[in-house]
């Protein structure tokens, strides 16, 4: 997979390999390997798609505990990470319907100053509340596409498998979650100005 | 290109998703079009905001979340084995409840069962008893070609016929031979 963060695991595929053999046998500390290595990316990911930490951190949890429970299932030969991601994916999708409230709109600032970048015009927190509330506004699958292909930075094919998607379906996806969100986004910067 | 280019396709230029003839065209319309080239600045400053968004979880959570994983999988792991413990165990206990509970084979209702001291008793003051011919197989519960010998008694009562029980290593299985031409007179006497 050609995340570009991932560039370095890259090379590990070989290694990730017989660790995914060893855990097979009951080896715990072949597993936690596994999950040191994937980690980061499952909460991001799980960050980005609930936009609530604590969810988060449960999702994370669960996915890892998912591929525990799993990994008999899986063949050593394939990838692990678009399953990972697949997993993650699942788990968050699924505990959106019963989420806890994402951060309010109250969080976005009143008036802004359109020549400057939006690093310069609003902080990090209202930044994010802005694109949280953006991504709020989009379905489900449309989340999950573009978490997967602006904010992680798969390609669209992977996007496309790891959603169990064509690629066409996920490009028009990206398309229109992508045209919401800027309106969404475009409109909370202009609105006072 | 003349007409305005749909915010579906630039919200695909903006990170190049579109073919290279898309492409091409889409730049061609944007230096002649004010409207889209500010459209597509739109989309430009939304993915600049989504990648201020992109921060990294702290190394606290994560190991939170790791020690998370790793006891519930160890405990998974040791219940598992607990369970399997279990599962043995109260077979292994059925099984000999079984075994235990189970009824010895009736083998013939007319046959009074007679205690083990009352036979070995007959055995060591019996040894004048008259060799037994025609023996007869009076009953055998089940064929069991497999089963080893275990115990050999001689029953003798007064009033009845002598037998000899052969008790194998399957208690289902006891074979009783009957002496035909035991008369009861003559055990009485013997027995004294």
């Amino acid at each position: 997979m050609a995340v570009p963060w991932m560039g370095p695991f890259m090379l590990e595929q070989t290694r990730i390999r017989e660790w995914i053999i060893e855990a097979k046998t009951g080896d715990g500390a072949a597993f936690e390997r596994i999950v040191i290595l994937h980690e980061r990316m499952v909460l991001r990911t799980a960050q980005r798609l609930l936009m609530n930490d604590e969810d988060a951190k449960d999702a994370a949890q669960e996915a890892f505990l998912r591929l525990h429970r799993n990994l008999h299932q899986f063949h050593e030969s394939k990838e692990l990470l678009p399953w990972l991601y697949r997993i993650t994916v699942n788990i968050c999708l699924d505990a959106k319907r019963r989420q806890r409230p994402s951060p309010g709109l109250d969080e976005i600032p009143e008036a802004m100053d359109l020549s400057a970048s939006p690093e310069e015009v609003v902080s990090t927190k209202q930044q994010r509340a802005i694109v949280s509330a953006a991504l709020g506004e989009l379905s489900r699958r449309e989340r999950a596409a573009i978490v997967l292909r602006d904010f992680e930075g798969c390609t669209t094919a992977e996007v496309a498998k790891i959603l169990g998607s064509t690629e066409g379906t996920v490009r028009s996806q990206i398309s229109s979650g992508r045209t919401r969100m800027k309106k969404f986004v475009m409109a909370r910067l202009r609105r006072r100005t | 290109m003349s007409m305005h280019v749909p915010e579906e396709q630039l919200a695909l230029y903006v990170t190049a998703d579109v073919g290279a003839d898309e492409s091409e065209k889409i730049e061609k319309h944007l230096q002649i079009c004010s409207e889209c080239r500010q459209s597509l600045s739109d989309f430009e400053l939304s993915q600049q905001m989504f990648r201020g968004f992109c921060t990294q979880p702290s190394q606290g959570d994560l190991l939170a979340i790791r020690e998370n994983v790793m006891r519930r999988v160890a405990s998974r792991r040791s219940s598992t084995w607990h369970w399997k413990w279990f599962a043995g165990l109260t077979t292994a206990g059925i099984a000999v409840l079984l075994f235990l509970s189970h009824p010895a084979p009736v083998l013939n209702p007319s046959i009074r069962a007679v205690p083990a001291k009352t036979s070995l008793l007959a055995r060591s003051k019996a040894p004048a008893l008259p060799p037994i011919r025609n023996v007869k197989v009076a009953h055998i519960a089940r064929r069991h070609t497999a089963a080893g010998l275990r115990s050999v008694n001689l029953i003798a009562q007064a009033n009845q016929p002598s037998l000899i029980r052969i008790a194998t290593s399957d208690p289902q299985v006891v074979i009783l031979l009957q002496s035909a031409e035991t008369k009861p007179e003559e055990r009485t006497e013997n027995n004294e």
